[in-house]
């Protein structure tokens, strides 16, 4: 209880920046009819079905604000509190350490990709895709006959 | 007795103050169904600094992604995981460092947590350019005297030390 009251003091959180993590999408491409050549960004990939994962970047925003030591190590903090006979107790209540979190912005960069389903007899069926927050993508072309 | 103890305390605590301690964190994550292929080895691959800032010490800047890389080559060395052109199968490690805070060992000295030195790493493994996984590794020096002093050097030699055992732990020999 007192271990949760002391680790309540803390500054707020500030902005410290950005960066960009890579991120999967997981592509299913099926088309009609069956065994279509599939191109990926004018890339070969495959005979439909097909699945591939995609690779963009997603940025991160990292946040950071000072905490006291009960928040990052309540044990040695205890620890400290004990050994010093209480001394301790009220420098451990300056919020001093560091503390950080991240979180997705939304934004993504290098993530549109061109997909480009043929058949022999076919007109060639393309989509562009923007991979996003989401895991899957799952695609079906229906070609059209010459 | 009561002399006994207190030499203790004294000691546990004197032992604290020169050693130094803080937090530490890693996790590895292999994505879809990969699996290294036993025996594997891995070549340092970029390193690059995604914290915005030059980082400072002593008014010189420092050189923070040589320092990580040198280190990851060394410890992937050490676990006999390190790729030196043989014909085993070879993946990638591209790493970030994303948070990195020099400290001051003085400042930890008068009141633990204050100049905390603190790095954060997210690395990738790549084979074939393909994401396969992901390590990352976090660590903080807030406490300690006076060997704390140059951990704004030697928190690169841990925090490679946890990337490449959580390597280790998924590569098997």
């Amino acid at each position: 209880m007192i271990a949760v009251l002391l680790a309540g003091c803390a500054t707020a959180w500030r902005d410290s920046g950005s960066f960009y993590r890579s991120a999967l999408t997981a592509l299913a491409v099926e088309s009609t009819p069956d065994g279509a050549r599939v191109f990926l960004s004018n890339r070969y990939l495959g005979d439909t079905p097909v699945s591939t994962a995609l690779e963009c970047e997603q940025e991160m925003r990292k946040k950071t604000r000072e905490v006291t030591y009960w928040e990052t190590q309540p044990g040695l903090s205890l620890f400290l509190s004990v050994i010093s006979l209480g001394l301790y107790v009220p420098f451990s209540l300056i919020p001093v350490d560091i503390e950080t979190s991240q979180e997705p912005t939304g934004a993504f960069k290098s993530n549109e990709f061109t997909l480009r389903v043929e058949a022999d007899g076919h007109k060639a069926w393309t989509t562009t895709i923007v991979c996003g927050p989401q895991p899957a993508v799952s695609l079906r072309a229906v070609l059209e006959k010459l | 007795m009561r002399r006994t103890a207190g030499t203790l305390w004294i000691s546990v605590f004197l032992g604290l103050a020169l050693s130094g301690c803080g937090a530490v964190s890693h996790e590895a994550t292999m994505l879809g169904n990969f699996v290294p292929d036993p025996g594997s080895r891995v070549e340092v691959g970029t390193v690059t600094n995604a914290t915005g800032q030059a980082p400072k010490v002593d008014d010189e800047v420092v050189n923070i992604e040589q320092l990580l890389s040198d280190a990851l080559a060394e410890k992937l060395r050490r676990e006999d995981l390190l790729w030196a052109g043989n014909p085993s199968r070879k993946l990638v490690l591209v790493t970030k460092i994303v948070e990195y805070e020099p400290g001051d060992a003085f400042k930890r000295w008068l009141l633990p947590g204050w100049g905390s030195t603190v790095v954060s790493v997210e690395s990738e493994l790549r084979d074939a350019n393909q994401l396969v996984g992901t390590v990352r590794a976090r660590r903080t020096v807030s406490f300690g005297g006076v060997y704390t002093i140059g951990a704004w050097r030697t928190i690169f030699a841990s925090v490679a030390d946890d990337v490449v055992s959580e390597l280790r732990a998924k590569i098997r020999k």
